[in-house]
């Protein structure tokens, strides 16, 4: 069994066509059921064709099997392998899912805020610049009053005037003023720090910020 | 600037109607642009979902750390780590690689009238102690049916009645089997489709779901402590009329 295993991953390593269909056949309900299973649990809602997903997997692990980055040591570490494989397929079908959404400023299970611009530039992982860029934009926007630091930390999560809106009770043309007039002093607040000096360049920003 | 941000129609709008100064307007299209490109959603501060899920001996000390701090902070990052356990506990489960503890197949059709049941075909094993056999019923027409198998250290019931055109199951277990326990409907397919219903058992052990249309769907019982179903069962139901079950009838 597994020597006949190997002999499909190695064939399948070869771009043989036969080999491929065969591990796609033994293993293809394995992923689907690890992905149907978890999209119910977590109410994957954005993993729409889980077919595609599972197709994606296939092709990921194939790739990876050319690119020599997977070795076969027994069907369970092969299992585990295809199962990693499975989580990025979907956590970058969430990502792409994101990017249409806003992120909440606040935990309402918790009860809590769940976001908080100092903390985030704190948590930046394993990259110093963009930690200390980011942590000079926290300290512009902590620069800003009250009401203009919750619009700036909403629309770094990506939420629009009419979410805004929906959260706070404002109206649309209230929101927009606010949030334009934010904008205008995060601007003024950016330069005083000196993010605008050290930090244009990283977050790709020369031609917006000349004065 | 190369990428483009989609933009917010509602503050478009309102830039239109005020026709703010120009340095003004470029003022604020900079801090716009800039707080897209470090918005959480970018990712770009974040470690790799294969850095995420890493065990903290394979990243390192100083990563680790960095890492915890990045959870604490990162809502994005927090709820992919809260899938991901979902998901790797799904893997660790040993029952996972094969699935339920017990799976089979269950097709039943309405008469014409809609008002009887029949059984159609159970793939559900009928061996002593692990029966999920019909226990009144079975091929000819009943009011119900009734089938009970083994869950946990007791036994569970499923019962199956045609009720205004449509089909109620109820549940039931006896003393000891494990509560509380968990009734799960998915949509039908392949592989269980999209979650339609999920009741928690009441006091006296009970679970309802009323007023199953024809279709095909998947059932799943879950007790407390399991991290794979006790029973899943992939679920046909038909009516004379052909409705769901056109192959079958």
């Amino acid at each position: 069994m597994s020597d006949e295993l190997a002999d499909l991953v190695e064939r399948a390593r070869g771009a043989d066509a036969e080999a491929e269909a065969a591990l796609y056949g033994r293993y293809e309900r394995f992923v689907r059921r690890r992905l149907a299973e978890t999209r119910s649990r977590r109410n994957w809602f954005w993993l729409v064709d889980l077919d595609s997903a599972v197709q994606d997997v296939f092709t990921q692990f194939f790739i990876a099997l050319r690119a020599e980055k997977f070795s076969y040591e027994g069907e369970r570490r092969l299992e585990g392998f295809l199962l990693r494989t499975g989580f990025f397929v979907a956590m970058n079908l969430k990502d792409k899912a994101r990017e249409e959404q806003a992120i909440s400023l606040f935990d309402h299970e918790e009860g809590g805020l769940r976001f908080d611009v100092e903390s985030f530039a704190e948590g930046v992982y394993d990259q110093l610049d963009r930690q200390r860029c980011l942590k000079l934009l926290a300290q512009a926007v902590a620069g800003l009053n009250e009401n203009r630091r919750e619009i700036m930390e909403r629309t770094l999560l990506g939420q629009k005037v009419r979410e805004i809106c929906a959260a706070t009770g404002r109206s649309a043309s209230s929101v927009s003023g606010l949030k334009f007039n934010a904008g205008v002093e995060l601007r003024k607040k950016l330069s005083e720090v000196g993010f605008l000096d050290q930090c244009a360049e990283l977050f790709g920003l020369r031609g917006t910020t000349d004065d | 600037m190369t990428e483009q941000h989609p933009r917010d129609e509602d503050l478009e709008r309102w830039i239109q109607a005020e026709s703010p100064p120009r340095e003004d307007l470029a003022a604020f299209r900079a801090s716009e642009a800039l707080l897209h490109r470090a918005s959480p959603l970018h990712r770009a501060a974040c470690p790799s979902p294969a850095e995420l899920i890493a065990p903290p001996e394979e990243l390192g000390v100083t990563l680790s750390a960095a890492r915890q701090r990045h959870l604490a902070a990162c809502p994005l990052c927090a709820d992919d780590l809260a899938d991901y356990e979902v998901y790797q506990q799904l893997e660790a489960s040993p029952l996972a690689q094969v699935g339920a503890a017990l799976q089979g197949k269950l097709v039943l059709a309405l008469d014409a009238a809609r008002a009887v049941l029949r059984l159609l075909e159970s793939s559900l094993p009928s061996a002593e102690g692990l029966a999920l056999a019909p226990a009144r019923g079975g091929e000819g027409a009943a009011p119900t049916l009734v089938q009970r198998g083994a869950f946990g250290e007791g036994s569970l019931e499923l019962e199956w009645a045609a009720a205004r055109g449509a089909v109620d199951l109820r549940v039931r277990v006896d003393e000891g089997a494990p509560r509380p326990y968990r009734v799960d409907l998915h949509g039908g397919g392949p592989a269980p489709g999209g979650l339609l219903e999920s009741r928690s058992c009441d006091e006296s052990g009970q679970v309802h779901l009323a007023g199953l249309t024809p279709g095909h769907y998947w059932l799943r019982v879950q007790g407390p402590h399991d991290r794979s179903p006790a029973l899943e069962l992939a679920l046909e139901l038909g009516a004379a009329d052909g409705q769901a079950l056109d192959e079958t009838l």
